[in-house]
């Protein structure tokens, strides 16, 4: 048991963890046809079923509970503050499922020339959004408000004592919904990570229904008609957003230090230190000469490399393995497509270059831009 | 009353006081506004002084770290001299600890390590903390001004 709770924390290490999670995504969630091949023939189509549902459910409730067990584990999430965090998360697991399995059914039906689910007969008598669909919500809302009064009797509210601004509680956490935003914040400078990049992410989710204007599968759950987009999605909720939290709230101890799910949350962990930009890995590693003075001169290659990331790479995808998409979306719609997706990218390429080489900053103009 | 011909028919009597209104209204609101701008600049700064008498160098043999919380200043004492560094994280300006095992300054925020001398060695603050002017009042008393700031790494000897 202790040597399997030792792998495991070894495991949810994000440098094997999020690798593992990122690889594994495009196989559950296909974004191509290719990768959808796969996903049949691994069988991983059948998790959007009742039985796999099941499963699945089974699987992650059943090993938070025996979790529980472990008292470091236990310390951790039996917290007030994290025990809605957990809520939640089994919450977005089980939306995620049920979402799936109307898509996929959907995509069943489809195939075999069935309408969708979603489909109502114009001769079919109409349900009224009076009483039919309030009453519902009536439901919902009186159940809803017993749920908050059974948990506030049961659980009492994690207050402290009255804020003290020369004493920072270790680890300093914000709230749960922004610990993507903190996760993020470790990596890049606060500028990028803290505006830029939420920025980005509003602008982004505000301009999808103007780059994904495809009429097919809109109007009923569906998942193969738009694959791509939903896979990219997925992507940025799931990976760099969700995981980002699950990291967040459960897996950062003391001074913001990495622990495993079982892992003693020491004070005192020794983390390797060895900090180094861009530019001097470049110059002063591999060229065995001085950092120059000029500074621009000295992040040149880190300008190149953003450069060729940004500009160079999307038009060359453009007219080699994404001729069909960039055909079908035209210039700016491609252009804005591929620029987010490339800011989104940064982020894992920037997680991977810290967990790997050490790397602090790609382009470090100080006062300017650090990336 | 007799139905006359109106003089201006672009602008009646009705239509001018509307307008009239509208317009002082806007002229108040902007000025208003314009007075608002002064207080953007303040004469006066409710903060608390930055400068910080910290006692007699006598106090401070080599090897002293003392912190002082309300000012989120350290001053530190070694070989070389005395020396003053800012609490404050150079990344989000959360107050980082001292962890006087490791001899390292830690943030709880995300995770920045700096050394004694306040250098960076994990990311991702950007730059070293903050250091600031130690010098030696005439009655014996050593002053640090947060409002001076070093760029060396230097240090007062005494």
């Amino acid at each position: 048991m202790g040597a399997l709770k030792h792998i495991i924390n070894l495991v949810s290490a994000p440098q094997v963890s999020f690798l593992v999670a990122a690889i594994a995504f495009f196989f559950v969630f296909p974004p191509t046809a290719g990768f959808e091949r796969w996903n049949r023939r691994l069988r991983l189509n059948l998790l959007w079923t009742v039985r796999g549902g099941i499963l699945l459910h089974a699987l992650v409730i059943g090993g938070f509970f025996l979790s529980t067990l472990d008292p470091n584990f236990r310390a951790i999430v039996a917290k007030p503050d994290n025990v809605p965090i957990a809520l939640l998360l089994f919450g977005t697991l089980f939306f995620l499922w049920y979402a799936m399995k109307q898509a996929v059914d959907n995509d069943q039906r489809l195939a075999s020339d069935q309408k969708p689910n979603e489909y109502t007969d114009p001769s079919e008598p109409k349900i009224l959004v009076w009483p039919d669909l309030v009453y519902i919500e009536l439901i919902a809302a009186v159940l809803c408000m017993a749920a908050l009064i059974f948990w506030s009797i049961a659980l009492e509210a994690p207050l402290e004592q009255p804020a003290n601004p020369t004493l920072s509680p270790n680890p300093a956490k914000a709230p749960w919904y922004f610990l993507g935003l903190q996760e993020m914040l470790v990596y890049f400078d606060p500028w990028l990570a803290g505006v830029v990049f939420p920025v980005l992410i509003i602008f982004g989710l505000m301009a999808l229904p103007y780059i994904d204007t495809a009429p097919e599968g809109s109007g009923y759950y569906s998942y193969s008609r738009r694959k791509l987009f939903i896979s990219l999605f997925l992507f940025g909720w799931l990976l760099l957003w969700v995981y980002l939290i699950i990291v967040g709230a459960f897996m950062r101890g003391p001074n913001w230090n990495f622990f495993g799910p079982y892992e003693e949350w020491d004070i005192h962990k020794v983390v390797p230190l060895t900090n180094i930009n861009f530019s001097a890995l470049v110059w002063v590693k591999l060229l065995n000469r001085p950092l120059p003075d000029n500074i621009i001169v000295r992040e040149i290659f880190g300008i190149v490399l953003l450069g060729i990331h940004f500009l160079v790479v999307p038009p060359l995808l453009g007219v080699t393995v994404l001729k069909k998409f960039y055909s079908r979306m035209g210039n700016v719609k491609y252009a804005v497509f591929m620029f987010l997706s490339m800011a989104a990218l940064t982020l894992p390429i920037k997680m991977f270059l810290r967990w790997t080489i050490n790397l602090k900053y790609l382009v470090a103009i100080p006062g300017w831009f650090n990336l | 009353m007799s139905n006359e011909e109106n003089a201006n028919p672009k602008c009646d009597r009705r239509d001018f006081m509307g307008k009239a209104g509208v317009s002082a209204f806007l002229t108040a609101m902007g000025l208003a506004g314009a007075g608002s701008l002064v207080g953007l600049s303040p004469s006066v700064l409710p903060d608390p002084s930055k400068q910080l008498k910290i006692g007699p160098p006598q106090d401070y043999p080599s090897g002293t770290v003392r912190v002082f919380d309300e000012e989120k200043v350290v001053v530190i004492s070694d070989d070389e001299g005395i020396y003053a560094l800012s609490l404050v994280c150079t990344h989000l300006g959360c107050v980082v600890t001292l962890d006087r095992g490791s001899g390292q300054f830690d943030c709880p925020c995300h995770g920045s390590k700096f050394t004694m001398e306040g250098e960076v060695t994990k990311a991702p603050a950007p730059r070293s903390l903050d250091r600031y002017e130690v010098s030696l009042l005439p009655g014996g008393q050593m002053l640090v001004d947060q409002g001076v700031r070093l760029d060396s790494g230097e240090k007062l000897k005494v």
